[in-house]
C-alpha cells in the first residue's frame, strides 16, 4: 500500500521537481583508511510525498551532503538517503527538518506506460526554473544500468532538450512516466526508469524489511544451434534457452540444474535467444520477468526439458545481493574492510579495488586475479568466500624481505585457513595480531616479529598517517 | 635462469631492411681497427610463421647484422640475427662477394649462434678474433665493430663499461643472463659485431634499451665460452635450470622461524617447478646456505670477484650433466645436496620460438593448436571482456606454480573457425582451452585427432577449461565438411604435428 498526501496530476512540475546538489567523497580503495577528494553531482528528483523525494541511486552514491533545491529559489534543503539500490538505480530521499522546509506536492505516478508516444522531460533552466522539451520513446528494452552491471527495463528516448543532469522527470499526461538515467548528447538520446520499476521500489522502500528486486540465480546460454539443441533433446520446438550454472544459494540452485532446457517461465514461452513476447512492452528480455513482473519470495512455474523429458518445475526467487559473491562488484563504493599489520594491507578483492588500477585494470594487475575476478566472480564455492588479499606492503623495519609482495592471494593467517575478512578478524581477535601470512602457492610464510609489531604498527600508522589500522564493518556499528 | 616477467623493455638490433644512401668515408682506424677484417656483414632474408594461420608463412622480409670470425673457420653472430632464416649470406670487409652461408649451431636461449660458409676462400686472409680471459673493469672504453644502419662501411663506436649486470634476454623474452652494458652507440645492424678491449672480443652486442640513449648491451665472454662449449659435441643442449623460487631471509623473524642460527645467512626456496633440475633433490622450506662452496647471502647473492652478484651466476657457468652442490638448512640441520643438472623439457615455459612450424590440426574449420607466446601475441591488447584470452594470459604465467598443467603435456587451444555451416554457432568458444573431446581428457594436440575419431552417439563434444558450455558438431556433417572446408580455405594439410626441441 503506497500512502502518498493527496498525488496531483500536474502540468508544470513546479512544486514537485527539485534539484539535488549531492556532495560525494568515496575511500581509496589503495589506502583504505583515506578519502578521495570530494565531487558534487548535480541533478534532478521528483516528490513522491510531501517531504520524501526520489531519484536515481547513482546519483546521491557515496553522498556526504544531499541538498535540495526547489524552482525559483536559491534556498537550498538539506536531504538524507532513506533506501537506495544499486540494483534498481533508485533512491528515495526525506527532507531532514521537514517542519521548517516549504511543502513538496507529490507527483501523481502512472500504473504502467505504453512503449510508444512521446513524454515531457522536465528540468532546471540556468535562471532555476522549469525547463520542458519532448522526449519521444523508440525503444523498450532490458539493458544494463549505466553504473552497475544489473539489467533493468530501459524506456529510450530520443530527445532535443538538452538533459544536464540525472534523475530528470518524464511526465505524460501530468503524472510521472519515469526519471532519466542517463543521456547521450552524441546520439540525443536518454535511457529512462519507467514509472512501473519506480512504484516496485517505491511500494516496497515503504515496507520493512525492503524486498528489492527479484533474481533467480542461474547463468543460460541461448539455444540456436540446431546441433546442439538436438544433442540436449530439444529439437522439436525451437525454443528454449540453456542452463549452464545455478550460483550458490540461488532459488535455481534448489530446482534447475546444468543443461535443462527452459521452455516457458511464469507461462510465457522463450525463445532461444532467452526473449519473450510481454503484454506491455512486446519483445524483452526475460530477465524482467524476474526482476519486474515478480518480486522477491514468489514461486514461479517454469516448463524446461531435463534428459529429453518435458517437465513443470518451481523456481523459488531470492534477491541477491552483491555481498553473495565471490568477488564483489561493490559499485557503491561502500568503505571496505582492512587490516594494517606490521605495514601488510589485507583486504577483500572486489571489482571496485581492481577498478581503482584504471581503465586498462588487467594491464596492471597479476593475471591470476584478473582471471579470477572474469571466471569465477559469481561463484564462492561456499557460501561466503571471498578472496583474501595481501593488498601491499607499507614499508617499515618489520617487514624488511617483504615488500615486493603485492596482489598475492592470502590462504591462512597464523596457520589458521582464512576464507574472508570476517575469518581474519577472528583469528586477530584470538590472537591478538598476523604473526604469519600464508600465500597462495608458496610454501614459506612471511612471518612477522611478535615482540616487535605494536610498537611497528605504531610507527606505521604514525609514518603513513592512518587513523585506523583496522576497519571491521560490524565492529564499526 | 629465466624469468617470466620482463621489466625493461628492450630491442634486439638486427636491422631490418637496407637504407643506403650514401657512402660515407670510413675513418681512420687503428688499434683494435687492425681486427676490421674480422667483422663480417651477414645478409639475412627471414620468414616467420603465420601463428593464426599455421599452416602459412608470413611475407619474407630481409635484415642485416654483424659476425665475427672465430677459430675453425666459424663465424659467430647472434641468434636473432639469423632466426626463421631462408636465405642467408655473409660479407668481409674489402670483398664485395655475398657468400652463402648456413647456421650450423644456434642457442635462443642467449641469443648465439654459429654459421660456417660454402666457400672455403671466405676466411682466406682472416684472423679469428680472440676472446678475453675475463670481463672488462667497470669504466674500461671498449669498442665496438659492427655494420649498423647509417652506411653500407663497418663502423666502429667507442664507449666505457657501465654496467656488468644479469638481465632477461630479449630474444627469448624468458631467459637471463650475463650482460655487460656499454654507452656506445648500438644500433640496428650492429647485433652480432664484437666489443672489444686490447684487441680481445669482451663481448658481442646484442640489444639496446629502448626509449633511451645510449645503453647498449652485449653477451660477456663467459656467455660466449658456454655456447661454444657447449657446441663442442656437435650439440646443443642448452643452460639448465634449477627450477626453483625463493624468498629472501633478510627478515628477522623470518630467519628465527626457519630455525636458522643468526650467523648463517641463505634464501628460503618457496617453490619447486616440477620440470626443473631441482625436483627431487631439494624441497621447499630448505634454505640455501652455500652454492659449491660460495656463501650466499640472505638476499641471494654470493660474493665473486669483490662483487656481490645473484648466486644463479654461478649455475649460469654450468653445462646439462655436471651438477652444483648446495649446503642445505632442513629440518634443523646442515646437510650437502648435490643437484645434477639438467635443461627442462616443459612446454610450459612460453619462450619466444623461432626455427619451427607451429603444430595445429584443422576439423570442421576449427583450428586448434597448442598455446604459444607468439600466438599470444597475435592476439593483440585484449578487451576487458575478453575473458578466453586473459584466461590464456593466466595459464602462461601460472601453467606450473597453479598447477593448471596437471595432467597436460601442453595446453591445446581453439584458436580459431574457418566458417562454414558446420560450425556456425561455434564463435562463442574461440581462445577456449581444450580438456576434453568426446569423453577423452586431452593432454596433447594429437590427443584431440585421435578423440574426433569416436564420436558420442553421433556428435562431437568438446569441452574447454573454465567454460560451462560445450562446443557441439553433427559428427556426420563434420567429416563431410572437412576436405571442402580445407579446399575453400586454401589450407593444404589439415594437420602439422612435430616434436617441438
Amino acid at each position: 500500500m503506497i500512502c502518498w498526501a493527496q498525488p496531483q496530476p500536474q502540468d508544470n512540475g513546479n512544486q514537485s521537481i527539485v534539484q539535488i546538489l549531492t556532495t560525494y567523497q568515496q575511500y581509496n580503495p589503495f589506502v583504505p583508511w583515506q578519502k578521495r577528494d570530494p565531487g558534487l553531482k548535480i541533478g534532478y528528483g521528483v516528490a513522491v510525498s510531501e517531504s520524501e523525494v526520489l531519484t536515481t541511486e547513482n546519483l546521491v552514491r557515496n553522498c556526504t551532503l544531499v541538498e535540495l533545491r526547489k524552482t525559483g529559489s536559491g534556498e537550498k534543503i538539506q536531504a538524507t538517503v532513506v533506501l537506495a539500490d544499486e540494483q534498481a538505480n533508485l533512491a528515495l530521499l526525506r527532507i531532514q527538518d521537514s517542519s521548517k522546509a516549504p511543502k513538496l506536492v507529490p507527483f501523481q505516478m502512472m500504473n504502467t506506460i505504453s512503449r510508444t508516444g512521446d513524454v515531457s522531460i522536465l528540468q532546471f533552466d540556468e535562471t532555476t526554473q522549469i525547463q520542458r522539451g519532448k522526449g519521444q520513446i523508440v525503444q523498450v528494452s532490458v539493458k544494463s544500468l549505466p553504473t552497475a552491471p544489473y539489467p533493468t527495463l530501459a524506456f529510450t528516448l530520443l530527445t532535443e532538450l538538452n538533459i544536464n543532469g540525472e534523475g530528470a522527470a518524464a511526465v505524460r499526461d501530468g503524472k510521472l512516466a519515469g526519471l532519466i538515467m542517463s543521456y547521450d548528447r552524441g546520439t540525443r538520446t536518454g535511457n529512462m526508469i519507467p514509472c512501473i520499476t519506480i512504484a516496485h521500489f517505491v511500494e516496497d522502500a515503504h515496507q520493512s524489511p525492503y524486498r528489492g528486486f527479484a533474481s533467480a540465480g542461474f547463468i543460460y546460454t541461448p539455444l540456436i544451434d540446431p546441433v546442439k539443441r538436438r544433442y540436449h533433446q530439444a529439437n522439436d520446438q525451437n525454443n528454449g534457452i540453456l542452463v549452464l550454472k545455478c550460483l550458490p544459494a540461488s532459488g535455481a540452485i534448489e530446482s534447475l540444474m546444468p543443461n535443462d532446457v527452459i521452455l516457458e517461465w511464469d507461462k510465457y514461452p522463450i525463445d532461444n535467444l532467452g526473449f519473450y513476447e510481454d503484454p506491455d512492452f512486446g519483445r524483452l528480455a526475460f530477465y524482467y520477468l524476474i526482476t519486474g513482473r515478480r518480486s522477491p519470495g514468489d514461486l514461479v512455474p517454469v516448463r524446461i526439458i531435463r534428459n529429453g523429458q518435458e517437465t513443470n518445475i518451481t523456481v523459488k526467487l531470492r534477491r541477491r545481493t552483491d555481498k553473495e559473491a565471490l568477488v564483489p562488484e561493490n559499485v557503491t563504493h561502500e568503505r571496505e574492510e582492512y587490516i594494517v599489520e606490521g605495514g601488510f594491507i589485507i583486504r577483500e578483492l572486489s571489482a571496485n579495488y581492481l577498478l581503482s588500477y584504471g581503465a586498462d585494470w588487467q594491464k596492471f594487475v597479476d593475471p591470476r586475479l584478473v582471471n579470477l575476478y572474469l571466471t569465477k566472480r559469481l561463484y564462492p564455492d561456499k557460501p561466503g568466500d571471498r578472496v583474501v588479499i595481501l593488498a601491499t606492503v607499507l614499508p617499515d623495519p618489520i617487514n624488511v624481505g617483504y615488500q615486493q609482495f603485492r596482489n598475492q592471494i592470502i590462504t591462512g593467517i597464523n596457520d589458521k585457513p582464512v576464507r574472508n575478512m570476517s575469518d581474519v578478524f577472528k583469528i586477530v581477535k584470538e590472537d591478538g595480531h598476523v604473526l604469519r601470512v600464508s600465500l597462495q602457492s608458496s610454501d614459506v610464510d612471511l612471518v612477522l616479529d611478535q615482540a616487535t609489531l605494536g610498537e611497528a604498527n605504531a610507527n606505521l600508522a604514525r609514518q603513513y598517517r592512518i587513523p585506523r589500522l583496522r576497519y571491521q564493518h560490524d565492529s564499526s556499528k | 635462469m629465466n624469468k617470466s616477467t620482463v621489466k625493461t623493455v628492450l630491442r634486439a638490433v638486427i636491422c631490418a631492411g637496407l637504407v643506403v644512401l650514401f657512402l660515407i668515408s670510413s675513418p681512420a682506424l687503428a688499434g683494435d681497427m687492425a681486427l676490421r677484417d674480422s667483422v663480417v656483414k651477414i645478409y639475412s632474408t627471414l620468414q616467420r610463421p603465420d601463428y593464426s594461420m599455421p599452416w602459412q608463412q608470413r611475407s619474407p622480409s630481409s635484415g642485416s647484422g654483424s659476425g665475427l670470425i672465430i677459430e675453425k673457420r666459424r663465424i659467430l653472430t647472434n641468434a636473432h640475427v639469423v632466426s626463421d632464416t631462408k636465405f642467408l649470406q655473409v660479407q668481409k670487409n674489402g670483398d664485395a662477394r655475398h657468400y652463402p652461408a648456413k647456421v650450423s649451431f644456434i642457442a635462443h636461449d642467449c641469443d648465439l649462434a654459429v654459421l660456417t660458409v660454402e666457400d672455403d676462400a671466405f676466411f682466406d686472409d682472416t684472423k679469428p678474433m680472440k676472446f678475453a680471459n675475463k670481463l672488462p673493469e667497470l669504466n674500461t672504453e671498449v669498442t665496438v665493430l659492427g655494420y649498423p644502419t647509417g652506411g653500407t662501411r663497418l663502423s666502429v663506436t667507442k664507449g666505457v663499461v657501465s654496467r656488468i649486470d644479469y638481465s632477461v634476454y630479449s630474444h627469448s623474452d624468458v631467459d637471463q643472463h650475463l650482460v655487460i652494458q656499454v654507452d656506445a652507440a648500438i644500433n640496428p645492424g650492429n647485433s652480432g659485431g664484437p666489443i672489444i678491449f686490447n684487441g680481445k672480443v669482451v663481448a658481442v652486442a646484442f640489444q639496446e634499451l629502448m626509449f633511451s640513449e645510449n645503453i647498449g648491451y652485449g653477451i660477456p665472454v663467459p656467455v660466449i665460452r658456454h655456447f661454444l662449449e657447449d657446441i663442442a659435441d656437435n650439440k646443443y643442449d642448452g643452460y639448465p635450470e634449477l627450477g626453483v623460487s625463493w624468498i629472501e631471509t633478510i627478515n628477522p623473524a623470518l630467519h628465527r622461524d626457519l630455525t636458522l642460527s643468526p650467523r648463517k645467512t641463505g634464501i628460503a626456496i618457496n617453490y619447486i617447478d616440477p620440470f626443473g633440475s631441482a625436483v627431487g633433490h631439494l624441497k621447499t622450506r630448505d634454505v640455501l646456505l652455500s652454492v659449491d662452496g660460495h656463501t650466499i647471502e640472505s638476499d641471494g647473492t654470493v660474493l665473486l670477484n669483490e662483487n656481490n652478484v645473484p648466486f644463479a651466476e654461478l649455475l649460469e657457468r654450468k653445462q646439462c650433466g655436471q651438477s652444483v652442490v648446495f649446503q642445505v638448512w632442513r629440518n634443523n640441520a646442515e646437510i650437502e645436496v648435490k643437484v645434477p643438472l639438467k635443461t627442462p623439457d616443459d612446454l610450459f615455459v612460453y619462450r619466444n620460438i623461432y626455427d619451427a612450424l607451429p603444430n595445429y590440426y584443422v576439423y570442421a574449420g576449427l583450428v586448434f593448436s597448442p598455446l604459444s607466446r607468439e600466438y599470444l601475441d597475435t592476439l593483440g591488447k585484449p578487451s576487458s571482456s575478453d575473458t578466453s584470452i586473459h584466461r590464456l594470459i593466466y595459464y602462461s604465467e601460472y601453467a606450473k606454480i597453479d598447477g593448471l598443467n596437471r595432467d597436460r603435456d601442453e595446453f591445446v587451444v581453439l584458436i580459431r573457425q574457418l566458417p562454414h555451416p558446420v560450425n556456425t554457432y561455434t564463435h562463442a568458444f574461440q581462445n577456449g582451452i581444450v580438456t576434453n573431446v568426446n569423453g577423452v581428457s586431452i593432454r596433447k594436440l594429437s590427443d584431440i585427432k585421435a578423440a574426433l575419431e569416436k564420436p558420442l552417439k553421433g556428435f562431437h563434444v568438446i569441452r574447454f577449461s573454465e567454460t560451462d558450455d560445450c562446443l557441439i558438431l553433427d559428427a556426420g556433417a563434420a567429416k563431410k565438411a572437412n576436405d571442402e572446408i580445407l579446399i575453400r580455405y586454401g589450407v593444404p594439410s589439415p594437420e602439422h604435428f612435430e616434436a617441438v626441441k
